[in-house]
């Protein structure tokens, strides 16, 4: 056999090594949304599989009375009510309703409302997509705001509970608390 | 002294380079051995009582990568130097500038890498497969080091691997067709693929661990979009063939040395080629056996364990083959063959331990146990290290010309092999028992067994010493060697002086 031709072969051999690592280098980033498309095909992912499981209740959807109640604590004088008194909801949609907070004093003040529901059994069910009481509200003297709540009923509450009664208390931050925030924004109602 | 500097630092003769590659690793596995007889030390009696547990991590995580990217990897690159122009009847390799760059990004990798251990904040802690969020959020400062480190190793191997593929493609000696290259060139030749296809990946994932860090992006931030699972499978993707491209040339080196001392021509070539691609293909596609425990799907799960177990096929074959090539052999127990035969032992235990890993379910109670140090230990420690330690035996008198003191070199594989075992053999129980890895601490059942295992850690390290010393000593003091060595010996590298002249082949030698 004759001596295999060396020089000649090397550059093209050398060029496909060269762009084959260049390739696998970004291979690992076209991982990034290769990954997603997998978990999506798939169907992984807590998060898609929790909202999934909501929307796409078998159950059948009925309608009851949501209430809407707030408290001011301590002699705070803030002014503070939701613009709706009550709602008929169906369960399994999607609902938005404001609330206004005005403050009447003369400093500039946080507060942050605290929810929860009546009867306490039914508060597993009502969920709060987007609420004003996942954050800290500060005004400043006499200013107000309009706040929204976006929330929905799951279809899995029994029907007995005709009427749930979503209340929030206003709480004023105190300087040192405004820093741990996270501590009271839990979703836990 | 300034030529003696100059002429190693700027030499492109590739058995120079691999005598710089060996050195280095060389002085790398006793930085890293130093590192696990730390933790040994800790781990010698229950309780704290020498290195703060911050420090612990960081030596486990140093000592990992220490002896992945440190020791391991350029022994087998050292071989490939040495051996492969040698063994297919080349003058030299075939980018010998390129090849000397390689080497030097090398120590000055490693440099910086241990450098880490001496900055404010410690060195990384989280462990050699760093994992997000432990080394974006929550990583020291000096993981910044660690990623410029691990980006210029992944550099180094990548033209390694180049140069390599390029070496055995044009640089063959007339004859020398594929279905004859010697089986470690053959283990080099995929090696080499593999390194091409996951070193990049590495490089891509520590490179979105630097964004994430410093840069504000969210490739592994749950708050921003990103996975930190994203992390694990990406790292994967390149961690599980890296097993790989530390075995196969070890691999190799096993397949020269077992014909050599069995004076039988190794069983089953064509099979043994067909095994090394056939690993090297499945080591592409069961990275997640890693990941088991972190709530894949179960269809995930048996498709991973499935092609796990798979890869004990072409693995069983090439030890089937070295066994059979033993098989009514003459054999003579000189030390490569000793280590050889170590290797071979050893080896499938490990692989054992492996096939246990790969089962999902079980899996979940090994999981990071000491059962999974053990395991890799085994694959690390007692298989790869000892070849590599056969093949320096093997070879050395080729190299520099003069016998090693075979007394020293029996006594070191003895000692070698009787602490080594002594030392992670135990760790299977400790792990089946629920002793968790890389904690500095744990509970009084486990002493007596961690007890064992430091003492033998000691006299498996400083029996390393023997080894230093009888490879210093012999390349002055040794006999001088024969061309041939081995009275068993084939292959090309054979034909030429102990030590072989400066360009290798200078008239390329014809194969029939």
């Amino acid at each position: 056999m004759a001596r295999l031709p060396a020089r000649p072969l090397r550059r093209p051999l050398l060029i496909k090594l060269v762009a084959g690592s260049v390739l696998m280098f970004g291979f690992s980033f076209a991982l990034v949304p290769l990954y997603d498309l997998m978990c999506d095909a798939l169907g992984i992912g807590k998060v898609r599989a929790a909202t999934e499981a909501y929307t796409n209740a078998t159950m059948e959807p009925h309608r009851l009375t949501v209430e809407f109640v707030t408290t001011n604590t301590e002699q705070l004088d803030w002014s503070f009510y939701p613009l709706v008194k009550s709602l008929e909801v169906s369960t399994s949609q999607t609902y938005m309703v404001n609330f206004v907070a005005k403050n009447n004093t003369e400093n500039t003040m946080t507060v942050q409302a605290i929810p929860s529901v009546t009867p306490v059994q039914g508060t597993q069910y009502l969920m709060k997509t987007q609420c004003f009481c996942f954050e800290q509200q500060t005004l400043e003297p006499g200013e107000s705001i309009k706040m929204p709540v976006v929330f929905l009923i799951d279809s899995a509450l029994p029907e007995k509970y005709a009427t749930l009664t979503l209340a929030y208390s206003l709480f004023e931050l105190k300087q040192e608390t405004i820093a741990s925030r996270h501590d009271i924004t839990g979703d836990g109602t | 002294m300034i030529s003696f500097l100059i002429r190693w630092t700027t030499t492109t003769n590739h058995k120079d380079i691999g005598t710089l590659y060996l050195c280095t690793a060389l002085l790398n596995m006793f930085v890293g051995g130093a590192m696990a007889l730390g933790i040994r030390a800790e781990l010698f009696v229950p309780g704290l009582q020498l290195v703060d547990p911050n420090f612990f991590n960081s030596l486990t995580t140093m000592h990992g990568l220490i002896m992945l990217f440190g020791v391991i990897m350029p022994v087998a690159v050292g071989f490939a130097n040495w051996q492969i122009p040698l063994m297919i009847g080349a003058p030299d390799m075939a980018l010998p500038r390129m090849n000397n760059m390689s080497f030097w990004l090398l120590p000055f990798a490693t440099l910086m890498l241990v450098s880490t251990l001496f900055m404010d904040g410690g060195a990384p802690n989280f462990g050699w497969t760093m994992y997000a969020p432990l080394s974006t959020t929550y990583g020291p400062p000096s993981t910044d080091y660690m990623i410029f480190a691990v980006h210029m190793l992944g550099i180094s191997s990548i033209m390694g691997a180049i140069n390599i593929i390029t070496t055995i493609a044009t640089m063959r000696a007339p004859g020398m067709t594929w279905m004859k290259l010697p089986m470690f060139v053959w283990t080099w030749l995929v090696t080499a693929f593999l390194l091409i296809g996951i070193m990049p990946v590495l490089a891509g994932a520590v490179t979105m661990m630097l964004f994430d860090r410093n840069f504000g992006t969210s490739f592994f931030d749950a708050a921003g979009g990103g996975d930190p699972l994203l992390f694990q499978h990406i790292f994967w993707f390149f961690g599980h063939p890296e097993v790989y491209v530390l075995a196969l040339p070890a691999f190799g080196v096993i397949s020269q040395i077992i014909p050599t001392f069995s004076r039988k021509p190794l069983f089953g070539y064509r099979t043994m080629v067909a095994a090394t691609l056939l690993i090297g293909f499945l080591s592409y596609i069961v990275w997640a056996h890693h990941m088991f425990t972190s709530g894949m799907p179960y269809g995930a799960q048996l498709y991973f364990m499935i092609a796990t177990m798979l890869i004990a096929v072409p693995t069983g074959m090439k030890v089937f083959n070295w066994i059979t090539t033993m098989f009514r052999g003459s054999l003579s127990f000189e030390t490569p063959m000793l280590f050889a035969i170590a290797f071979v032992f050893m080896f499938t235990f490990a692989g054992c331990t492996g096939v246990m890993l790969a089962v999902a379910p079980a899996d979940f109670q090994y999981h990071d146990s000491y059962f999974v140090v053990a395991h890799f230990h085994y694959v690390l420690v007692n298989g790869l290290l000892f070849a590599f330690f056969g093949g320096v035996y093997y070879w050395y008198p080729k190299w520099y010309g003069r016998m090693y003191n075979e007394g020293l070199g029996k006594l070191h594989f003895w000692l070698s092999t009787v602490s080594v075992n002594l030392l992670f053999f135990p760790m299977h129980f400790l792990g089946l028992a629920g002793m968790p890895r890389r904690i500095p601490d744990y509970s009084l059942q486990f002493a007596d067994f961690n007890f064992l295992a430091s003492i033998s850690a000691f006299i498996f390290g400083f029996s390393q010493l023997i080894f230093l010393y009888n490879l210093l000593v012999s390349v002055r003091r040794g006999e001088p060697a024969t061309d041939r060595v081995w009275e068993g010996a084939q292959g090309l590298e054979w034909t030429l002086s102990s030590p072989p002249p400066h360009h290798s082949f200078q008239t390329p030698p014809r194969i029939d």
